[in-house]
C-alpha cells in the first residue's frame, strides 16, 4: 500500500520543482526546442561524474575586485542588536569581541579580543587590541568615530544596548551577568578598569554564555555612533573590513572595503554587493549565468550534484541545523500520550528522509543530529521512533479514538521555504494511514507569529525551528517557562524537566553536562512530545570557483583566518 | 460633456476615502500586526506593548487613520498626513514612505504602460485580421495563440523566459539580477530592453483577453447593415473595416481594457518578483507580509487613483467613440 502512495512515486521519479519547469517549458515551447534541451543540457562534467563537495586550494589571494552575492530574503535593517535579518551584513561592518569554531566548539581570538582571562568560570576579563579604529564613513556619511579607536567603553556601551535594547533577541544572558533585567544592574556589572580591559562577573551561572557572545547579535559598535544614532537600522558606522555604502535592504545592500581595517593588506576584496531577489528560481537563475558570484537561494540536491560536476563551480554540503518539528497544544485529544504516542510511531521518518532531505539525513531527536556530542545516539533513536502504523491505529482506539478524529495544522508561509508545505503534505498523507486527517491552514508569517505560535493558538503546528548550534536553545521549548521565560507555548510543564533543563545550563563540565542533557532528552522522548521531532537533512553552498573563502560551509576555521570577510578574495578583476 | 468630466472627477476623492477607509479597517480584521513581526520569536507581552506604543498601533483606530490622513494631530501636536502628501515612515525602515514611492513608481508605471501598449498590439491588430478573414489559416492561428496565451500564468512564463533565456543562450534582461533599474532619460534603449520583456510577459494574457474580444466584436459589426451600406457604396476593405467597424467595434473593447488595469496592477506584483524589478508591486507585497500598514495604505491609495484614472480614461474615449454619449 505504501509503496504506491503519492510520495514514493514522486520520489522515485526524482523530479524537483525546476525540472517540473523545464518539462512544461520543454512542451510549451516545442519539440525543436527540446531538442537543443537535449545537446546542451546537463552536460557538466560528463555523465560518470560524482558530486562531491569541491575540494580548491586557497590558492594565492590577490587584492582587488568585488563579488556579489545572492539574497532570498530581505534585510528589514542591518542594526546588529536589533535586527535578525540583516545579521550576516553585520559581521562584515562590525567587530566583535571573537570568533566561533561551531565544530570545536571554541573561541578564535582573532577579532577585537586579544585574549579572555577566566580566574573564575563566571568570571569574563577581555584584554582588547588596540589599534581598532572605526571606518571613515558610513552609507555615505561621515562616521561620527571616524579614526576612533575601539575601547572598552565602546564594549560596555554595546552590551548594555544589546542586553537591554526591547527588540533584542534573547535577554537571557545579560539578565545572568546583572542579576536582573535592570539596565542600571547591567552598567554596574560591567567594568572598564582601562581602555583595553573589559571585565565583568556573572551574578549567576550560564554556560552558553561563551557562545552567545560569538553571536552576530554582539556587535561592538562605537559608544559615540550609539549616542548619535538611536537606531542603526539602515545606518552602519563600524570597525570591521568592510564598510556600508549603500543600504536598500530589500533591493541592494552594497559594501566598501574599510580603509582604516587594522589589519593592514584585508580585506582583499574591493567592495560586496547583496542583491536581493524573493523568487527562488529568479535567484537561482542569476547565480547560473553570472551575475552573482556567490549563491543566494536554497540549493536542492539534484542543483547540487549539477554544480558538483561542473568545474566552473565551487561547492560544500553539511549536516542542516534547521530542525522542522510540530508543535501539539497539550489539551485534548493531545493530553493523552496515547495520541501523542500514535502520532510518533506513525510518522515514517525514512520517508522523509527519503522525499525531503533528498536521500540523505538522519532522524532528530529534542537536539538535532549534528550536533553530534549532545544529540542521543542515531540507534537510539531510530529503535525510539520505529514506524509502527498498526500500532499506532490500537493506540488510538484504547485512547477512545478508534477510527482516528480531525485536526488543523497550521503552518508558516515563508518565500522560498517551499520544504514546509512539501514537510507538511506528507506527513498528512503518512497520518491519513491511521486514520488522522490533517487540515492544512497555512499563514502569512506576521501573521504566524502573532497570532498562532505566541500565543500558543493552535491544536497542531510545523514549525521550521532556526539552526541552533548550542543545546540550551533546543532544549528550552521544552521548559515551562519557555524560550522567552514568559511560557510555554505548549501549555506543557514537567517540573523534573525543568530542573534538567536548568542544571545543564549551569553546569560547567562538558561530560557531566552532557549526561545531564541526555537524560532530559530522553525524558522528552518518553513524553512523545510536546514537540514531535522529525529528520535533519544536509544543507548546500555553490560559488563560481574564481571566489576563494578560507573555510567552506560546514568547515571549523582555522585559528589562523582573520575575521568575517577579510580573507576571501577573487581572481576576477 | 464637461459636467460628466467634472461629476466624475469629483467622485475620485470620494472613492480614494472609501478605499483608504477599507484597507485600514481590513488591516484591523487580519490576524497580526507589524509589531510582533518586530518583536520576533521573544517576544513578552511587555515588550510587545512598549512597540505597539512606539508604532502608534497602541492608539484608537479613528486616531491612527485621521493622523494619517492629517486630519488629527500626531504625537508631536501637528497635522502632517496624506493630504500634505506626507505618506509617514515605514514601521521597519523607519524611512519616508514618500522616499520609496518616488523610486519605485517610475518602474512600475513603466511596466504597466509598456505592458498596455503591449497588450494593444498584440491583442487587437490580430483580433481584427481574425474576424475579417474567419476561418482563415491566420484566424486559425490567432484563436489558437490567444488560448495559449490565456493558459500560461504571467508567473510561469516569467520563470521560463528567465531559466531557459539562460540555459539556452546564456542571454538575461540587462540589469537582471543586479537590483539596478537604468532610468529612461539616463539610457532610453537599456531601459527599453529591461522592461521589454517583463512587459511582454505581462502582456500576453491581456492581449489574448483583447484578441478573442476585438474578434467577436468585429464579427458582430460586420454583420450590421451599415456595414453591408459600405460595402455597397464600393468602399475598399481598409475603409470598410477600419474607418466604419473598427470604431464601433472597440466600444467592448475599451471597457475591458480599463479593467485589466487592475489586472496589470496584480500582475506587477508577481513580475516584478520574478524579474527582479524594484517596484511597487513587489514593495507592496512585502509589506503586506509585513503588516507595514502605512506603506499598505499609501501604495493601495495609489493604485486605486491609478484604477480610478484609467477607468475615466475609458468613460472619455467611449465618447469619443460614440458621438450619442458625446452629445447626449
Amino acid at each position: 500500500m505504501e509503496d504506491s502512495n503519492y510520495w514514493t512515486r514522486l520520489n522515485s521519479r526524482k523530479v524537483s520543482r525546476r525540472a517540473l519547469l523545464g518539462g512544461g517549458a520543454t512542451a510549451a515551447l516545442g519539440g525543436a526546442a527540446a531538442l537543443m534541451v537535449g545537446c546542451s543540457g546537463g552536460g557538466n562534467g560528463g555523465a560518470d561524474c560524482v558530486a562531491t563537495p569541491t575540494a580548491r586550494p586557497f590558492g594565492t589571494p590577490k587584492a582587488g575586485g568585488t563579488i556579489t552575492q545572492g539574497r532570498l530574503i530581505a534585510a528589514l535593517g542591518i542594526d546588529p542588536h536589533i535586527d535578525l535579518t540583516g545579521l550576516d551584513v553585520d559581521t562584515l561592518i562590525y567587530p566583535y569581541l571573537y570568533g566561533w569554531a561551531p565544530g570545536r566548539e571554541e573561541a578564535i581570538f582573532n577579532n577585537l579580543a586579544l585574549a579572555l582571562e577566566q580566574p573564575e568560570e563566571t568570571e569574563f576579563i577581555f584584554s582588547l587590541r588596540p589599534g581598532v579604529t572605526n571606518s571613515p564613513t558610513g552609507g555615505g556619511k561621515p562616521n561620527p568615530a571616524a579614526g576612533e579607536e575601539i575601547t572598552s567603553e565602546d564594549v560596555k556601551q554595546s552590551f548594555i544596548r544589546r542586553g537591554t535594547s526591547i527588540t533584542a533577541p534573547d535577554r537571557r544572558f545579560p539578565r545572568k551577568i546583572a542579576g536582573s533585567s535592570d539596565p542600571g544592574a547591567l552598567e554596574a556589572a560591567l567594568l572598564t578598569p582601562d581602555k583595553y580591559t573589559f571585565r565583568f562577573k556573572m551574578s549567576e551561572p550560564f554556560v552558553p554564555g561563551v557562545r552567545e557572545m560569538a553571536n552576530p547579535t554582539w556587535g561592538i559598535v562605537s559608544a559615540k555612533v550609539l549616542d548619535e544614532y538611536l537606531y542603526l537600522s539602515q545606518d552602519a558606522f563600524g570597525a570591521g573590513p568592510f564598510m556600508l555604502e549603500e543600504f536598500r535592504g530589500n533591493e541592494r545592500i552594497v559594501l566598501r572595503r574599510n580603509p582604516n581595517y587594522y589589519i593592514k593588506g584585508r580585506p582583499y576584496l574591493d567592495g560586496l554587493t547583496y542583491v536581493v531577489i524573493t523568487e527562488p528560481s529568479s535567484l537561482y537563475s542569476a547565480f547560473k549565468q553570472g551575475q552573482h558570484d556567490v549563491n543566494g537561494s536554497v540549493l536542492t540536491r539534484k542543483d547540487y550534484e549539477e554544480l558538483a560536476c561542473d568545474p566552473d563551480f565551487t561547492v560544500a554540503t553539511t549536516p542542516s541545523l534547521f530542525y522542522p518539528v510540530v508543535h501539539l497544544k497539550i489539551k485534548p485529544p493531545f493530553d493523552d500520550i496515547r495520541v501523542r504516542e500514535a502520532l510518533n510511531i506513525s510518522v515514517d521518518r525514512d520517508e522523509i528522509i527519503a522525499v525531503i532531505n533528498s536521500g540523505e539525513g538522519n532522524y532528530n531527536g529534542p537536539i538535532q543530529w549534528p550536533q553530534t556530542f549532545w544529540a542521543l545516539p542515531q540507534e537510539e533513536l531510530r529503535a525510539f521512533y520505529k514506524y509502527e502504523p498498526e500500532r499506532a491505529k490500537q493506540l488510538l482506539a484504547e485512547a477512545g479514538y478508534e477510527g482516528g478524529f480531525d485536526v488543523k495544522m497550521k503552518l508558516p508561509k515563508i518565500t522560498g521555504a517551499t520544504f514546509i508545505a512539501d514537510t507538511a503534505l506528507l506527513l498528512k498523507d503518512q497520518w491519513a494511514r491511521v486514520g488522522v486527517n490533517i487540515q492544512i491552514d497555512e499563514v502569512e508569517l506576521g501573521a504566524y507569529i502573532g497570532s498562532t505560535l505566541l500565543p500558543g493558538n493552535f491544536e497542531m503546528t510545523f514549525f521550521p525551528n532556526l539552526p541552533y548550534d548550542e543545546p540550551d536553545r533546543p532544549l528550552s521549548f521544552y521548559h515551562s517557562l519557555g524560550v522567552t521565560g514568559s511560557g510555554n507555548w505548549n501549555n506543557y510543564s514537567n517540573p523534573e524537566l525543568d530542573k534538567l533543563i536548568d542544571a545543564q545550563s549551569k553546569e560547567f563540565d562538558k561530560d557531566k553536562r552532557q549526561k545531564i542533557i541526555l537524560e532530559a532528552q530522553r525524558m522528552i522522548l518518553k513524553a512523545h512530545g510536546p514537540q514531535l521531532t522529525l529528520t535533519g537533512g544536509q544543507q548546500y553552498s555553490a560559488r563560481w570557483s574564481y571566489v576563494h573563502f578560507p573555510f567552506e560551509l560546514g568547515q571549523d576555521p582555522g585559528a589562523d583566518v582573520n575575521p568575517n570577510g577579510s580573507d576571501t578574495w577573487t581572481e576576477k578583476a | 460633456m464637461r459636467e460628466y468630466i467634472i461629476r466624475r472627477l469629483l467622485l475620485v476623492p470620494l472613492i480614494m476615502f472609501g478605499v483608504s477607509l477599507l484597507t485600514f479597517m481590513a488591516f484591523r480584521i487580519i490576524p497580526g500586526d507589524a509589531a510582533v513581526l518586530i518583536c520576533q520569536f521573544n517576544c513578552t507581552p511587555e515588550v510587545l506593548r512598549d512597540i505597539r506604543e512606539d508604532l502608534g498601533l497602541d492608539e484608537p483606530w479613528y486616531q491612527q487613520y485621521g493622523e494619517w490622513l492629517g486630519v488629527l494631530k500626531n504625537d508631536d501636536g501637528e497635522l502632517s498626513g496624506v493630504l500634505e502628501a506626507d505618506f509617514g515612515d515605514s514601521f521597519f525602515t523607519k524611512l519616508p514612505v514618500s522616499e520609496e514611492l518616488g523610486r519605485r513608481l517610475p518602474v512600475t508605471l513603466e511596466l504597466m504602460i509598456m505592458a498596455m501598449v503591449l497588450s494593444i498590439l498584440l491583442g487587437i491588430p490580430p483580433g481584427v485580421l481574425s474576424a475579417v478573414r474567419p476561418g482563415s489559416f491566420a484566424d486559425l492561428v490567432a484563436r489558437f495563440t490567444s488560448v495559449l496565451w490565456l493558459s500560461i500564468p504571467a508567473f510561469y512564463l516569467g520563470i521560463l523566459v528567465i531559466t531557459f533565456g539562460g540555459k539556452w543562450f546564456g542571454w538575461s534582461p540587462p540589469n537582471f539580477g543586479t537590483g539596478k533599474t537604468t532610468g529612461f532619460l539616463e539610457d532610453p534603449w537599456l531601459n527599453i530592453q529591461t522592461f521589454f520583456w517583463p512587459a511582454l510577459v505581462l502582456s500576453v494574457g491581456i492581449a489574448a483577453v483583447l484578441m478573442r474580444l476585438t474578434r467577436s466584436s468585429m464579427l458582430e459589426v460586420m454583420r450590421n447593415d451599415y456595414i453591408r451600406t459600405a460595402w455597397s457604396k464600393g468602399l475598399k476593405e481598409r475603409a470598410v473595416v477600419w474607418r466604419h467597424a473598427l470604431k464601433n467595434a472597440m466600444i467592448p473593447v475599451v471597457t475591458i481594457l480599463g479593467l485589466q488595469v487592475g489586472a496589470l496592477i496584480g500582475g506587477s506584483v508577481i513580475i516584478e518578483s520574478v524579474f527582479g524589478l524594484n517596484g511597487m508591486g513587489i514593495y507592496l507585497l512585502e509589506s503586506i507580509l509585513r503588516r507595514d500598514l502605512l506603506v499598505v495604505q499609501s501604495l493601495v491609495l495609489i493604485f486605486a487613483v491609478t484604477h480610478v484614472l484609467a477607468n475615466l480614461t475609458v468613460d472619455l474615449t467611449y465618447a469619443w467613440l460614440d458621438p450619442r454619449i458625446r452629445y447626449g
